[in-house]
């Protein structure tokens, strides 16, 4: 019993779903054809698709089933988001036609296909049809294969004839469902493939971005790593820089200091050279005492003259004084003769008396005889008047040359030839410091016990055996001891020696005493010059050391407060950090007022290379590196041609340096910078001048401007530590010339500078 | 302290600059190994391992900054006296002094200084000094072997 149940039901649910299976397939028919209406309508293009608002299907024909589906699916679906509208009629009408997209004529109505086909011949309508026979005017045809599965075929001509464009998706030749699930698994699966290949290419496509990733980290790590290097690299070049700037530093420092030792080596020529003017001098002074000396020789010649001269008179005193004696004897004989004319001219008388005529006569040439006796009478009385009037002349100029001899200056003595003093005058009385008693008369030896052995005894021997005039400087011991020196000139005269003596003691004594002056002058001038020397390097060591030991705190500062406001910047609040900055900011501004000092006083140390200097050129190149710190500024610059002058280079291209930057600074704040330089000449001076249109000055605080660490402006109004134009002065100073300067506020400043005209 | 073979030997008697000079060194990582000395005496015992340092081992520094200005003995005769030594004469020995006097600058160069460097008084051209010293001489430069 039990089994037949089980076969009954076994039975009955086959047939059922054999009856299922039938009926789907009876079922899916009409929706295969509904299905594949509305794909055809998505795979087909109409002409003007834009234009088309709604599509209409109409079904030709009342299969119910159809078109409910149709209209089932019409709700749900749409052709490119359009809506579908879907009506039917048993017959065709015109207005159906019209407003149609698809026409889908039924299975029962496939006669009406060819009607149709004419009717809508050129239009735009899609027909569907369904088992016609004709297959030249089908556009879509269903057809039931041998196996009576649901096909459909295509005319693509009609369909192109009418207008329609088939889409590659369309499924071209048809296939019954189960076909079309086989396609579709098959796409499915192709899906999947696809998808799985996707998939692998992602995940490789990953392990490249990932192995890229790497790649580039590894790039990165290595570009670090070459930045790393270059920059090693640059820190070397810094260190060559750096090096390179030392070593030009230092040649700078070994130029300068061997500049220094050069101006030293100056002075000391220039020193020597002093040295040598005053020796000069000296010299100047000996000439002139030289030229005393030939003066005093030529003196002692004219009174050698005159000696002789008066040697001669006396000569001629003495042949007149013969010649006088003569005379008187003459006049005896005369007188004798006068006499014995006389007798005769008695005993003539006598004989007279006898003879008148002869008496006559004979008192005629007695009268004649007379006459001539008293004319030579009288001639002899005038040659005796005259020669009392010569005697007269003769004595007055003995006198006249006996009181020159007496009074001058010079001591005049004759020696005898037994050294008998002859004759002294009053200088000989004077410098042998003996009365004229004490020598007239009294031999030398006798005098002057010592003297036979001094050099004077053999040069008047000397004298008095050659007749030669000797000449000597003697030195003669007083008999209180005293030394003085005498030049002596001894001549030979007929009495024995004439001893001219002149008393040099003085003079001697005089260049002596210069001498040592002079030896002293040269100790003393060695001394100074190893003073200064001294005194130079005492300064240098000192200004080394203030630098030295006076920056080692400073650098401290700086550093530490450095330090402070870096390592516990996160402790420290902006004030607090504001307060390090002053701290350094001071510190540094200390060091550069040590630097400007040191400079300053480096100044005065130095010595002075003076050359032949071209300022227009000087100016220059200066002004154009001064001009570059102040780029923003409109700058007309008006140099005119300065004349050349003997100064020290260097220092003056400070000078020139510090005015024209003071110019530029002081002018920066005006729109338009105009600096003018120029110069001119005034009394042997050339002046020079910097005029600027900068702040200016208040003239009344004119003699400030010049002092060290002087300033008339504000330090944030314009930097400077005031030691610039102090700076200026002094070198100005050095070469013998004068600062000065003028301005108005706001106006301008006009800065001056003076050196002596010379080349 | 014994075992450790130290870079550079600094010898530095003003605690301020030493401190200075260490601090910069630290900041790039130069200053790991460095040793001071404040006086001449104490660096010729810490060489030769002598005096407090007797129990020192015997290695040597990479490079020695040696000041001139110190008590007791001056730097140039350290430097003299450390040229003299067999031992030391190759350790690279850089004059790091305030002074920029010629005659001091010769006379360390002829003595033998393998340097000779010039503290400078700004403070960042000191830091930049002292880096580029320390990076030179333990980064680029080679030291001799021992």
């Amino acid at each position: 019993m039990k089994k037949n149940l089980r076969f009954i039901f076994l039975c009955f649910f086959c047939v059922l779903g054999f009856s299922y299976h039938s009926r789907a397939q009876i079922t899916e028919r009409y929706q295969a054809i509904s299905a594949y209406i509305f794909n055809f309508a998505k795979n087909v293009q109409w002409e003007n698709e834009e234009s088309i608002k709604e599509f209409h299907f109409h079904v030709l024909g009342d299969d119910k089933n159809i078109i409910a589906e149709l209209n089932r699916l019409s709700q749900i679906k749409t052709i490119r988001d359009k809506p579908i509208i879907i009506s039917s009629s048993k017959t065709l009408k015109e207005k159906d036609i019209a407003r149609a997209h698809l026409i889908f004529v039924t299975q029962k109505n496939k006669d009406l296909v060819a009607g149709l086909h004419k009717k809508i011949e050129g239009k735009n309508i899609l027909l569907v049809s369904d088992g016609c026979d004709d297959k030249n005017i089908i556009m879509i045809n269903f057809y039931d294969s041998e196996e009576e599965t649901l096909n459909f075929e295509i005319n693509k001509n009609n369909l192109a004839r009418h207008y329609f464009t088939v889409l590659p998706e369309m499924i071209l030749t048809g296939g019954d469902i189960s076909e079309i699930r086989d396609l579709y698994y098959k796409d499915q699966q192709t899906l999947r493939n696809l998808q799985q290949e996707i998939n692998t290419l992602s995940f490789t496509a990953k392990m490249l971005e990932n192995n890229l990733e790497n790649k580039s980290i590894e790039i990165k790590h290595k570009k670090d790593s070459l930045n790393q290097q270059t920059r090693v690299l640059q820190k070397q070049q810094e260190i060559l820089n750096e090096q390179t700037l030392l070593i030009s530093q230092q040649k700078k420092d070994l130029a300068s200091q061997q500049q220094q030792i050069l101006t030293q080596q100056r002075i000391y020529q220039q020193q020597s050279r002093e040295l040598l003017t005053q020796r000069s001098s000296l010299e100047e002074g000996k000439k002139l005492l030289s030229n005393q000396n030939i003066e005093i020789s030529r003196q002692k010649t004219e009174i050698k003259q005159q000696q002789s001269e008066i040697v001669s008179q006396k000569l001629t005193l003495n042949t007149k004084e013969t010649e006088i004696a003569r005379q008187r004897k003459l006049k005896i004989l005369f007188l004798v003769i006068s006499l014995l004319i006389a007798a005769l001219v008695g005993t003539i008388l006598y004989a007279y008396r006898n003879k008148h005529k002869l008496n006559i006569f004979l008192e005629k040439k007695v009268a004649e005889r007379t006459h001539d006796y008293d004319l030579a009478n009288q001639q002899l009385q005038k040659e005796l008047a005259e020669r009392k009037l010569a005697q007269e002349a003769l004595a007055k100029s003995e006198e006249r040359f006996r009181s020159t001899l007496d009074n001058m200056l010079e001591g005049g003595q004759i020696i005898s030839f037994d050294f008998r003093y002859l004759y002294v005058n009053k200088a000989v009385t004077i410098q042998g410091r003996k009365k004229k008693e004490e020598l007239l008369g009294y031999t030398m030896m006798e005098v002057y016990p010592g003297i036979e052995n001094t050099a004077v005894f053999p040069a008047i021997r000397k004298c008095m055996k050659e007749n030669v005039s000797q000449h000597l400087i003697n030195e003669f011991i007083h008999a209180d001891g005293s030394v003085g020196w005498f030049e002596l000139s001894i001549q030979p005269v007929p009495e024995g020696v004439f001893i001219l003596s002149y008393d040099i003691t003085q003079r001697l004594l005089a260049e002596n005493k210069i001498r040592k002056l002079n030896e002293e002058l040269e100790e003393k001038v060695a001394k100074r010059t190893a003073q200064l020397a001294n005194a130079n390097k005492e300064l240098e060591a000192f200004a080394y050391s203030v630098s030295h030991d006076l920056r080692a705190p400073l650098r401290a500062i700086n550093g530490f407060s450095k330090i402070l406001s870096e390592d516990y910047a996160k402790i420290i609040d902006d004030e607090g950090k504001r307060l390090c900055g002053i701290i350094q900011s001071e510190a540094n501004r200390m060091g550069q007022l040590i630097d400007d000092l040191l400079a300053f006083s480096r100044l005065s140390r130095s010595s002075m290379q003076v050359t032949l200097t071209d300022m227009t050129d000087m100016v220059r190149q200066i002004f154009d590196e001064a001009k570059e710190q102040y780029p923003d500024n409109k700058i007309n610059f008006h140099l005119s041609e300065l004349l050349p002058v003997s100064v020290d280079a260097n220092l003056i291209r400070q000078v020139w340096i510090n005015y024209l930057s003071n110019a530029l600074k002081f002018s920066s704040k005006k729109e338009i910078i105009e600096i003018e330089v120029g110069c001119y000449k005034n009394l042997g001076e050339i002046i020079y001048f910097v005029k600027d249109n900068g702040a200016g000055f208040d003239m009344n605080y004119v003699n400030k401007l010049f002092g060290v660490f002087q300033r008339l402006h504000n330090i944030n109004e314009f930097y400077g530590t005031g030691v610039g134009l102090a700076i200026v002065q002094r070198i100005i100073n050095r070469h013998g010339g004068k600062v000065w300067a003028e301005g108005e506020v706001n106006k301008g400043a006009t800065f001056y500078f003076s050196l002596p005209d010379k080349i | 302290m014994n075992k450790i073979c130290i870079d550079i030997l600094l010898v530095e008697d003003n605690p301020m600059d030493a401190e200075l000079t260490i601090r910069t060194l630290k900041k790039h990582h130069l200053a790991n190994n460095i040793y001071t000395v404040t006086d001449g005496e104490q660096a010729l015992n810490y060489l030769n391992c002598r005096g407090e340092f007797a129990e020192r081992e015997k290695t040597c520094p990479r490079v020695i900054f040696l000041d001139i200005k110190l008590p007791k003995i001056n730097g140039l005769e350290i430097l003299k006296l450390i040229k003299a030594n067999e031992t030391l004469r190759n350790i690279p020995i850089v004059m790091l002094t305030s002074s920029a006097e010629d005659p001091d600058i010769e006379a360390a160069y002829a003595l033998g200084a393998n340097s000779y460097v010039v503290k400078p008084v700004d403070i960042n051209s000191f830091t930049e000094t002292i880096n580029n010293l320390g990076m030179y001489w333990l980064g680029i430069n080679q030291p001799p072997k021992h």
